[in-house]
């Protein structure tokens, strides 16, 4: 009895195991919470994301093709140059219609990703969609479920401690920032005040200064 | 026959919460024009939308240089549209599903960096059809707090990018009072310079004549 329940249990996981593939797969197949937007021939659009350190970031991007039956031509390829605030290249890729970048960062500041697309003549306007997600969003948790055997109850609650996990760090961040903007803008108010003095004793100063100077002169000159 | 229900409602939820896509929040500069596009998956979805100018490359870095931001349905309609904003955030219930436009112009002539964040939320339109598609109530719960955790960190993002505006504001401000200073010195001991030479001047013409 205890067999038979055991030996159902099993196929009833594998067959979740299944279906969770399979819907992960579809979540997958195309950038779908992408961001679309219009790349002429010749220009640059470059879209930055800040990241703090050992942040796991994943980007997707392809070319839209226009027409659902003929392939892609030619003149619509790009080439995308990801790069840290510091200016090291994490991924290039040249002529391509479609790719995708996974790092994780070492360096805390202003990730760039640009994509260009090369001159043709006559201008041509190619769709891209562009994906860029950091963070918690960007683990993969089919990967995660798949190794542990978990099933999805269980998955979804690790991705929202993670979710909720990073928003805590991120209220720490906002709450540092507060602190510091608090500090700048106390010495901004301490300073203007010594400057004002400063301004005043310049003043002062080189009104005395003035007044001496032409007493003397006018002594030289016998005229007082 | 209720196994099989069992598994495709579970097939159903699983690729329903894995595409609970949270939000996408980019930075990017704007010269004249920058358009966006993103897809809404359903009908009835609410559509939250922030955006920040978070600096404007103007040569001395003061002003409340803002941005026009338009936004259009799949058929071309016009949903909201804000004029000359430097921080907006607001949400809509997107009436067809597809591919809105989100449309922004520069109004100042110098380039500005933008912070724009999107994010779909499912459950208003997921809470009608619950009962009829008889999704586990654990699984529901579980997206349902899942969306909300989502919108706490859509009105994060957007905090954090008017933190950076505040940031750079206060940076130009403490950096202009110290110029100010300097300058002010300079033009005072100038012009007390330029006095005491004219006196001279005018007094050594006369001294001179008589």
């Amino acid at each position: 009895m205890g067999g038979r329940t055991r030996g159902r249990r099993c196929g009833l996981l594998g067959s979740y195991m299944l279906t969770l593939a399979l819907a992960s797969f579809l979540a997958v197949a195309p950038p779908s919470g992408a961001l679309r937007f219009e790349l002429q021939s010749g220009h640059t659009k470059c879209i930055s994301e800040d990241l703090k350190i050992h942040a796991m970031a994943v980007g997707k991007y392809a070319v839209v093709n226009p027409s659902d039956s003929a392939p892609l031509p030619d003149s619509h390829k790009i080439t995308v140059r990801v790069t840290s605030p510091y200016g090291n290249s994490i991924h290039y890729a040249d002529q391509v219609d479609s790719g995708n970048f996974a790092f994780t960062s070492s360096e805390e500041g202003d990730y760039l990703a640009c994509l260009w697309a090369p001159d043709h003549n006559p201008p041509a306007t190619m769709a891209v969609e562009f994906e860029w997600r950091t963070g918690v969003t960007a683990k993969d948790w089919t990967n995660v479920a798949k190794k542990g055997q978990i099933d999805v109850m269980e998955l979804e609650l690790k991705k929202l401690e993670d979710t909720i996990k990073s928003i805590h760090d991120e209220m720490f961040y906002l709450r540092e920032r507060e602190e510091q903007m608090q500090d700048m803008n106390r010495s901004t108010n301490s300073r203007m005040a010594w400057l004002s003095f400063l301004s005043l004793a310049v003043c002062l100063s080189v009104a005395s200064l003035q007044l001496w100077h032409l007493k003397t002169f006018f002594e030289r000159k016998k005229l007082l | 026959m209720q196994e099989l229900s069992v598994r495709f409602t579970f097939f159903l939820a699983s690729v329903f919460l894995l595409h609970l896509h949270p939000t996408i929040g980019i930075r990017f500069v704007i010269d004249r024009e920058e358009c966006f596009s993103h897809s809404v998956p359903y009908e009835g979805d609410t559509v939250h939308v922030s955006f920040v100018v978070i600096k404007a490359e103007t040569p001395w870095h003061y002003g409340d240089e803002g941005v026009d931001l338009v936004v259009k349905d799949p058929s071309g309609t016009q949903i909201h549209d804000f004029y000359d904003k430097t921080s907006e955030k607001f949400e809509f219930m997107a009436q067809k599903r597809g591919l809105h436009r989100f449309c922004f112009t520069n109004r100042s002539p110098y380039h500005e960096t933008i912070d724009f964040d999107v994010y779909i939320g499912h459950f208003s339109y997921f809470e009608q059809h619950a009962k009829d598609e008889h999704f586990g109530p654990l699984l529901e719960q579980i997206g349902k707090l899942e969306e909300a955790l989502y919108n706490i960190q859509f009105e994060q993002h957007w905090l954090e990018a008017q933190t950076d505006r505040q940031a750079i504001v206060n940076e130009g401000m403490s950096r202009r009072a110290i110029h100010k200073a300097l300058f002010e010195s300079a033009a005072l001991i100038g012009a007390s310079v330029l006095q005491v030479y004219l006196l001279r001047q005018l007094f050594e013409r006369k001294l001179g004549r008589v």
